[in-house]
Protein backbone atom coordinates (compact mmCIF):
# COMPACT_ATOMS: atom_id res chain seq x y z
CA UNK A 1 0.00 0.00 0.00
CA UNK A 2 1.64 3.01 -1.01
CA UNK A 3 1.86 5.11 2.24
CA UNK A 4 4.56 8.18 0.85
CA UNK A 5 1.94 9.12 -1.53
CA UNK A 6 -0.84 9.70 0.90
CA UNK A 7 -2.13 13.02 -0.62
CA UNK A 8 -2.47 11.77 -4.09
CA UNK A 9 -4.37 8.45 -2.80
CA UNK A 10 -7.05 11.17 -0.66
CA UNK A 11 -8.42 13.04 -3.55
CA UNK A 12 -9.05 9.38 -5.75
CA UNK A 13 -10.23 7.62 -2.62
CA UNK A 14 -12.67 10.49 -2.24
CA UNK A 15 -14.16 10.33 -5.77
CA UNK A 16 -14.65 6.48 -5.64
CA UNK A 17 -11.00 6.36 -8.43
CA UNK A 18 -9.29 4.39 -5.41
CA UNK A 19 -11.81 1.82 -4.22
CA UNK A 20 -12.06 -1.43 -2.75
CA UNK A 21 -11.63 -3.45 1.04
CA UNK A 22 -8.02 -3.24 0.99
CA UNK A 23 -8.53 1.07 0.60
CA UNK A 24 -11.30 1.11 3.27
CA UNK A 25 -8.73 -1.24 5.80
CA UNK A 26 -5.92 1.20 5.00
CA UNK A 27 -8.14 4.41 5.97
CA UNK A 28 -9.22 2.41 8.85
CA UNK A 29 -6.46 2.51 10.76
CA UNK A 30 -5.46 6.25 9.76
CA UNK A 31 -8.52 8.14 11.49
CA UNK A 32 -7.45 11.56 10.46
CA UNK A 33 -7.21 10.25 6.64
CA UNK A 34 -10.42 8.91 6.69
CA UNK A 35 -11.89 11.74 8.52
CA UNK A 36 -10.80 13.83 5.24
CA UNK A 37 -11.74 11.57 3.11
CA UNK A 38 -15.33 11.82 4.16
CA UNK A 39 -15.09 15.44 4.07
CA UNK A 40 -13.67 15.27 0.76
CA UNK A 41 -16.60 12.73 -0.23
CA UNK A 42 -19.40 15.12 0.73
CA UNK A 43 -17.72 18.54 -0.77
CA UNK A 44 -17.52 16.07 -3.99
CA UNK A 45 -21.07 15.55 -3.61
CA UNK A 46 -22.42 19.07 -3.12
CA UNK A 47 -20.63 20.13 -6.00
CA UNK A 48 -22.11 17.73 -8.08
CA UNK A 49 -25.43 19.19 -7.47
CA UNK A 50 -24.44 22.55 -9.46
CA UNK A 51 -24.52 19.79 -12.36
CA UNK A 52 -27.89 20.13 -12.62
CA UNK A 53 -27.95 24.37 -12.38
CA UNK A 54 -29.24 25.41 -16.48
CA UNK A 55 -26.25 28.01 -16.96
CA UNK A 56 -28.44 30.45 -20.15
CA UNK A 57 -26.73 31.95 -22.53
CA UNK A 58 -27.90 35.16 -23.42
CA UNK A 59 -29.65 35.45 -26.68
CA UNK A 60 -27.59 37.68 -28.94
CA UNK A 61 -24.76 35.47 -27.90
CA UNK A 62 -23.67 34.37 -31.89
CA UNK A 63 -24.33 37.30 -33.22
CA UNK A 64 -22.27 39.26 -31.36
CA UNK A 65 -19.87 36.53 -31.84
CA UNK A 66 -20.18 36.94 -35.66
CA UNK A 67 -19.81 40.76 -35.49
CA UNK A 68 -16.73 40.57 -33.31
CA UNK A 69 -14.80 37.67 -35.76
CA UNK A 70 -15.75 40.05 -38.77
CA UNK A 71 -14.39 43.30 -37.42
CA UNK A 72 -11.15 41.32 -35.96
CA UNK A 73 -10.77 39.78 -39.87
CA UNK A 74 -11.21 43.46 -40.88
CA UNK A 75 -8.53 44.93 -38.65
CA UNK A 76 -6.49 42.18 -39.46
CA UNK A 77 -6.66 42.49 -43.24
CA UNK A 78 -6.11 46.58 -42.53
CA UNK A 79 -3.31 45.66 -40.77
CA UNK A 80 -1.54 43.17 -43.54
CA UNK A 81 -2.31 45.96 -46.54
CA UNK A 82 -0.59 49.06 -44.08
CA UNK A 83 2.03 46.46 -43.70
CA UNK A 84 2.39 45.65 -47.49
CA UNK A 85 2.74 49.36 -48.35
CA UNK A 86 5.00 50.27 -44.92
CA UNK A 87 7.30 47.46 -46.71
CA UNK A 88 6.93 49.23 -50.14
CA UNK A 89 7.78 52.35 -48.86
CA UNK A 90 10.55 51.20 -47.15
CA UNK A 91 12.16 49.69 -49.99
CA UNK A 92 11.21 52.88 -51.86
CA UNK A 93 13.25 55.00 -49.11
CA UNK A 94 16.23 52.66 -49.06
CA UNK A 95 16.36 52.95 -53.31
CA UNK A 96 15.92 56.83 -52.55
CA UNK A 97 19.00 56.97 -50.20
CA UNK A 98 21.48 54.37 -51.85
CA UNK A 99 20.43 55.81 -55.39
CA UNK A 100 20.04 52.38 -56.55
CA UNK A 101 17.77 49.31 -55.53
CA UNK A 102 19.95 46.42 -54.17
CA UNK A 103 18.78 43.93 -56.94
CA UNK A 104 20.51 46.84 -59.83
CA UNK A 105 23.50 47.26 -57.68
CA UNK A 106 25.87 44.67 -59.37
CA UNK A 107 25.12 46.42 -62.82
CA UNK A 108 25.19 49.68 -61.86
CA UNK A 109 29.48 48.41 -60.82
CA UNK A 110 30.37 47.83 -63.54
CA UNK B 1 -24.86 21.39 -41.18
CA UNK B 2 -26.10 21.34 -37.25
CA UNK B 3 -25.94 18.00 -36.78
CA UNK B 4 -22.95 17.12 -38.22
CA UNK B 5 -20.42 16.15 -35.78
CA UNK B 6 -17.76 18.84 -34.22
CA UNK B 7 -15.28 17.02 -35.66
CA UNK B 8 -16.89 17.43 -39.32
CA UNK B 9 -17.81 20.54 -38.57
CA UNK B 10 -14.00 21.73 -37.95
CA UNK B 11 -12.58 20.29 -40.92
CA UNK B 12 -15.20 22.09 -42.89
CA UNK B 13 -13.86 25.25 -41.38
CA UNK B 14 -10.15 24.39 -42.24
CA UNK B 15 -11.69 24.04 -45.39
CA UNK B 16 -14.33 27.26 -45.77
CA UNK B 17 -13.45 29.61 -43.49
CA UNK B 18 -12.99 32.82 -43.70
CA UNK B 19 -14.84 33.42 -46.83
CA UNK B 20 -17.72 30.93 -45.59
CA UNK B 21 -18.70 31.18 -41.70
CA UNK B 22 -21.44 28.40 -41.83
CA UNK B 23 -19.55 25.09 -40.34
CA UNK B 24 -18.12 28.00 -37.83
CA UNK B 25 -21.46 29.31 -36.75
CA UNK B 26 -22.55 25.65 -36.45
CA UNK B 27 -19.52 24.54 -34.26
CA UNK B 28 -20.28 27.92 -32.15
CA UNK B 29 -23.72 26.25 -31.96
CA UNK B 30 -23.28 22.85 -31.03
CA UNK B 31 -20.55 24.15 -27.93
CA UNK B 32 -21.41 27.51 -27.09
CA UNK B 33 -23.50 26.16 -23.98
CA UNK B 34 -20.34 23.69 -22.75
CA UNK B 35 -17.68 26.72 -22.95
CA UNK B 36 -20.45 29.25 -21.38
CA UNK B 37 -21.40 27.13 -18.47
CA UNK B 38 -17.57 26.85 -17.44
CA UNK B 39 -16.49 30.24 -18.04
CA UNK B 40 -19.09 31.09 -15.89
CA UNK B 41 -18.29 28.83 -13.24
CA UNK B 42 -14.65 29.81 -13.62
CA UNK B 43 -15.41 33.58 -13.60
CA UNK B 44 -18.15 33.61 -11.33
CA UNK B 45 -20.13 36.49 -13.22
CA UNK B 46 -22.38 36.28 -16.30
CA UNK B 47 -20.57 39.32 -18.04
CA UNK B 48 -17.29 38.26 -17.16
CA UNK B 49 -18.16 34.55 -18.73
CA UNK B 50 -19.99 35.81 -21.56
CA UNK B 51 -16.80 37.73 -22.55
CA UNK B 52 -14.30 35.09 -22.07
CA UNK B 53 -16.65 32.70 -24.31
CA UNK B 54 -16.58 35.08 -26.84
CA UNK B 55 -12.91 35.07 -26.30
CA UNK B 56 -12.63 31.53 -26.78
CA UNK B 57 -14.34 31.56 -29.63
CA UNK B 58 -12.58 34.57 -31.40
CA UNK B 59 -9.33 32.05 -30.66
CA UNK B 60 -10.91 28.87 -32.42
CA UNK B 61 -11.88 31.15 -35.92
CA UNK B 62 -8.22 32.34 -36.07
CA UNK B 63 -6.53 29.29 -35.14
CA UNK B 64 -8.74 26.40 -36.32
CA UNK B 65 -6.26 26.00 -39.50
CA UNK B 66 -3.81 25.19 -37.67
CA UNK B 67 -5.15 22.51 -35.66
CA UNK B 68 -3.37 19.41 -36.85
CA UNK B 69 -6.35 17.05 -36.04
CA UNK B 70 -10.19 18.32 -36.14
CA UNK B 71 -10.61 15.02 -33.93
CA UNK B 72 -9.51 17.03 -30.94
CA UNK B 73 -11.56 19.86 -31.59
CA UNK B 74 -13.72 19.32 -28.48
CA UNK B 75 -10.79 18.98 -26.29
CA UNK B 76 -8.69 21.64 -27.79
CA UNK B 77 -11.56 24.06 -27.64
CA UNK B 78 -12.50 23.19 -23.78
CA UNK B 79 -8.93 23.44 -22.80
CA UNK B 80 -8.87 27.08 -24.56
CA UNK B 81 -11.89 28.08 -22.34
CA UNK B 82 -9.83 26.57 -19.01
CA UNK B 83 -6.73 28.50 -20.23
CA UNK B 84 -8.09 31.87 -21.45
CA UNK B 85 -10.76 32.19 -18.07
CA UNK B 86 -7.45 31.44 -15.72
CA UNK B 87 -5.39 33.81 -18.00
CA UNK B 88 -7.97 36.58 -17.14
CA UNK B 89 -8.34 35.61 -13.73
CA UNK B 90 -4.93 36.23 -13.41
CA UNK B 91 -4.64 39.52 -15.26
CA UNK B 92 -7.43 40.42 -13.11
CA UNK B 93 -5.24 39.54 -10.30
CA UNK B 94 -8.44 38.58 -7.45
CA UNK B 95 -11.20 36.77 -6.77
CA UNK B 96 -13.83 37.40 -8.82
CA UNK B 97 -16.28 39.45 -6.09
CA UNK B 98 -18.96 37.79 -4.30
CA UNK B 99 -21.85 40.29 -5.53
CA UNK B 100 -20.91 39.49 -8.77
CA UNK B 101 -20.67 35.28 -8.13
CA UNK B 102 -24.78 35.38 -7.66
CA UNK B 103 -26.34 34.17 -10.64
CA UNK B 104 -28.28 36.37 -13.10
CA UNK B 105 -31.90 36.82 -12.10
CA UNK B 106 -33.30 34.92 -14.63
CA UNK B 107 -31.29 31.84 -13.85
CA UNK B 108 -32.13 32.49 -10.17
CA UNK B 109 -36.02 31.55 -10.96
CA UNK B 110 -35.09 27.76 -12.44
CA UNK B 111 -36.22 24.70 -10.76
CA UNK B 112 -34.42 21.70 -10.25
CA UNK B 113 -35.03 19.48 -12.95
CA UNK B 114 -36.96 16.28 -11.33
CA UNK B 115 -37.75 13.38 -13.44
CA UNK B 116 -41.21 13.78 -12.03
CA UNK B 117 -42.27 17.42 -11.35
CA UNK B 118 -44.86 17.01 -9.11
CA UNK B 119 -41.60 15.13 -6.51
CA UNK B 120 -40.34 18.69 -5.74
CA UNK B 121 -42.21 20.21 -2.60
CA UNK B 122 -42.04 23.97 -2.08
CA UNK B 123 -39.61 23.05 0.56
CA UNK B 124 -37.86 20.97 -1.03
CA UNK B 125 -37.67 23.61 -3.89
CA UNK B 126 -36.49 26.57 -1.42
CA UNK B 127 -34.02 24.43 0.09
CA UNK B 128 -31.97 23.17 -3.19
CA UNK B 129 -32.38 27.48 -4.15
CA UNK B 130 -30.16 27.72 -0.40
CA UNK B 131 -27.84 24.78 -1.69
CA UNK B 132 -27.22 26.29 -4.72
CA UNK B 133 -26.92 30.38 -3.57
CA UNK B 134 -24.17 28.44 -0.96
CA UNK B 135 -22.08 26.46 -3.26
CA UNK B 136 -22.15 29.27 -5.51
CA UNK B 137 -21.06 31.54 -2.76
CA UNK B 138 -18.75 29.29 -1.64
CA UNK B 139 -17.04 28.68 -4.68
CA UNK B 140 -16.48 31.94 -5.58
CA UNK B 141 -15.05 33.06 -2.06
CA UNK B 142 -12.20 30.42 -3.02
CA UNK B 143 -8.52 31.20 -4.83
CA UNK B 144 -9.01 31.12 -8.10
CA UNK B 145 -6.45 28.42 -8.32
CA UNK B 146 -8.83 25.86 -5.91
CA UNK B 147 -12.23 27.15 -7.69
CA UNK B 148 -10.76 25.96 -11.24
CA UNK B 149 -9.32 22.61 -10.21
CA UNK B 150 -12.69 21.96 -8.48
CA UNK B 151 -14.72 23.08 -11.17
CA UNK B 152 -12.97 20.81 -13.29
CA UNK B 153 -13.07 17.89 -11.40
CA UNK B 154 -16.09 17.74 -9.06
CA UNK B 155 -18.82 19.57 -11.12
CA UNK B 156 -16.80 18.84 -15.14
CA UNK B 157 -15.74 15.59 -14.28
CA UNK B 158 -12.47 16.16 -16.14
CA UNK B 159 -9.89 13.26 -15.73
CA UNK B 160 -6.53 14.01 -13.91
CA UNK B 161 -4.59 14.02 -16.71
CA UNK B 162 -6.27 16.36 -18.65
CA UNK B 163 -6.47 19.04 -15.47
CA UNK B 164 -3.01 18.21 -15.12
CA UNK B 165 -2.24 18.97 -19.04
CA UNK B 166 -4.33 22.21 -18.10
CA UNK B 167 -2.47 23.68 -15.63
CA UNK B 168 1.01 22.64 -16.69
CA UNK B 169 1.81 20.81 -13.51
CA UNK B 170 2.54 17.19 -13.00
CA UNK B 171 -0.16 14.27 -12.10
CA UNK B 172 0.74 14.12 -8.24
CA UNK B 173 0.26 17.41 -7.95
CA UNK B 174 -2.91 18.07 -9.53
CA UNK B 175 -4.58 15.26 -7.05
CA UNK B 176 -2.72 16.67 -4.47
CA UNK B 177 -4.36 20.41 -4.99
CA UNK B 178 -7.39 18.50 -5.91
CA UNK B 179 -7.86 17.46 -2.29
CA UNK B 180 -6.70 20.46 -0.47
CA UNK B 181 -8.99 22.24 -2.74
CA UNK B 182 -11.90 20.19 -1.28
CA UNK B 183 -10.87 20.58 2.44
CA UNK B 184 -10.68 24.61 1.84
CA UNK B 185 -14.01 24.10 0.28
CA UNK B 186 -15.33 22.20 3.41
CA UNK B 187 -14.31 24.62 5.94
CA UNK B 188 -15.20 27.50 4.65
CA UNK B 189 -18.91 25.41 3.77
CA UNK B 190 -19.14 24.57 7.06
CA UNK B 191 -18.43 28.28 8.57
CA UNK B 192 -20.80 29.76 5.67
CA UNK B 193 -23.58 27.43 5.60
CA UNK B 194 -23.08 25.61 8.92
CA UNK B 195 -26.86 24.56 8.78
CA UNK B 196 -26.29 22.47 5.28
CA UNK B 197 -22.92 20.51 6.51
CA UNK B 198 -23.77 17.01 6.98
CA UNK B 199 -21.07 15.87 9.27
Amino acid sequence: MPATNEEFNLAELADGTLAGPEWEEWLAVRPDLAAEVAAARQVRALLGELRAVPIALSADFEAALMERVRRDATLLGLLDLWLASFGRALLELIGALFGVPPAAAPAAAQ
Amino acid sequence: MESLPPQTLARLCQETLPEDTRAFQALVGQLKARVYATAYRLMGSRQDAEDQAQEVFAKVYRGIQDLDDPAMVTTWIYRLTVNTCFDALRKRGRSPNTTAAAPPSADRDVEPQYADPNAATPEEVALWRELRDCLEDVLQRLDPGERGVLVLRDVEERPYQEIAEMLAIGLGATKMRIHRARLAFQQLFESLCPELWRP
